[in-house]
């Protein structure tokens, strides 16, 4: 019975990104070591629900540019429609997904690199409630939060790192809109641990001589954020419903250019100038 | 012969913008308010002149008006934004008031791919644009 031996031999872990569970097997041990040093915080149970991702290790070599398997190697991705799913592959990667049974199956070189290539087309289309944005995400002890967004340069690790505790993330965010207005839930990239706020505002940031906030209308809200959101490119119906979402944070959610003096008082300055709204913020 | 709102465009009103995107192209489109108007009225049964008759301003029209309205026509072409040569299967829909007193040429005021993930580091590892990675 070689099937029977196989699975006996498969090691699991399973992380939380937002909402979505992924359940990763593997064979690979260390494949799965690497997954554990980067994602340790956000290390879940397995639920019922989760999204499976099997990885089977291939003989291929590793690039020779890789400086480790934890590194980051970019290649250019194939996406190719299947029935329930996609087939993905890379030059030394391959990944079939299927939606509807909500599994895939990855192989490639024992690295983290294949999976990296998957998972920033993979979660976009998982994160079926809202919207993934490259932002970090600030929240206080009454639970409420700021979401600071912008390209990388622009102040989100040294924001988040001078909020001191109160950082979520500083790099990557997923948003979602409730009934009682949107929240934001921190996702494990890179400095970040498990947690989510009310959404009290979206700052655009850029650095600057001293702190300055300009309220933004909801048409340059949206210009700002659309460059900002991760989005599921092969999915029509996930592009659509993306864009719905857009469309309402831009609206809902207070937005301010935010241009800032790396100091100790930026976020007393935040605090002080960004309220809640005056009104709760109520999905269409 | 009219135009009509291509199937594969999404869009919605936000303030005074209508904002459009594009499902294949993976493009966003903003615009103006004058663009959102004739953007709402491209149901296949108009084209440059009816909207030009449609139009209910306090101050006459200026010249070149039509040459302008025909000039964004052709842009959302272009962009494959509309389709055109199908008869419309149903009558016009109304149009709402043009939303300014005078006319102001409509325009593509924005435009921007979006892309799988953003302008994000995240799943980059360390190789840039990411200075740092904490994991390795």
């Amino acid at each position: 019975m070689p099937e029977v031996a196989e699975d006996r031999e498969v090691s699991q872990a399973s992380f939380a990104f937002g909402e979505v569970c992924i359940k990763f097997e593997s064979a690979d041990r260390t494949w799965l070591s690497y997954l554990d040093r980067r994602y340790r915080n956000f290390s879940v149970a397995s639920r019922s629900e989760s999204f499976v991702v099997r990885f089977e290790p291939t003989s291929a070599p590793l690039p020779p540019s890789l400086l480790t398997p934890l590194a980051a190697h970019l290649e250019a991705v194939h996406c190719e429609p299947k029935a329930s799913g996609y087939r993905v592959r890379t030059e030394t990667s391959q990944c079939e997904i299927d939606l509807r049974s909500r599994r895939a199956i990855l192989r490639g070189p024992s690295a983290m690199y294949p999976l990296d290539n998957v998972l920033r087309h993979l979660l976009p289309l998982l994160w079926e409630e809202g919207l993934l944005v490259h932002s970090a995400l600030v929240a206080d002890a009454a639970g409420s939060g700021v979401l600071a967004c912008g390209p990388s340069g622009a102040g989100k690790s040294t924001l988040a790192k001078l909020a001191h505790g109160r950082a979520l993330s500083d790099e990557l965010s997923a948003v979602k809109l409730e009934e009682r207005g949107a929240i934001s839930l921190a996702l494990p990239f890179w400095v970040s641990r498990p947690g989510r706020a009310h959404l009290r505002a979206i700052l655009h940031l850029e650095h600057g001589a001293r702190h300055r906030l300009e309220p933004l209308r909801p048409e340059d809200a949206l210009r700002r954020l659309a460059t900002q959101v991760l989005w599921p490119v092969w999915d029509e119906a996930a592009m659509a419903r993306s864009f719905a979402y857009l469309t309402e944070l831009a609206e809902k959610v207070p937005a301010f250019d935010f241009s800032f003096a790396p100091t100790e008082d930026v976020w007393d300055f935040i605090d002080k100038e960004v309220s809640w709204p005056s009104s709760p913020i109520i999905r269409r | 012969m009219g135009l009509r709102r291509a199937a594969h465009v999404a869009w919605r009103r936000v303030g005074d913008e209508t904002v459009l995107i594009h499902l294949r192209s993976k493009k966003i489109f903003v615009l103006n308010s004058s663009g959102g108007f004739f953007w709402h009225g491209l149901d296949g049964a108009r084209g440059t002149e009816e909207f030009l008759e449609s139009l209910t301003l306090d101050d006459p029209l200026p010249d070149g008006a039509s040459v302008r309205i025909e000039a964004f026509l052709q842009d959302l072409r272009q962009a494959d934004l509309v389709d055109a040569g199908a008869a419309p299967d149903e009558a016009p829909a109304s149009l709402p008031e043009f939303p300014l007193p005078t006319f102001v040429p409509p325009e593509l005021v924005w435009q921007q791919e979006v892309r799988n993930f953003g302008q994000s580091c995240a799943f980059m590892g360390t190789d840039p644009p990411c200075a740092v990675n904490p994991t390795t």
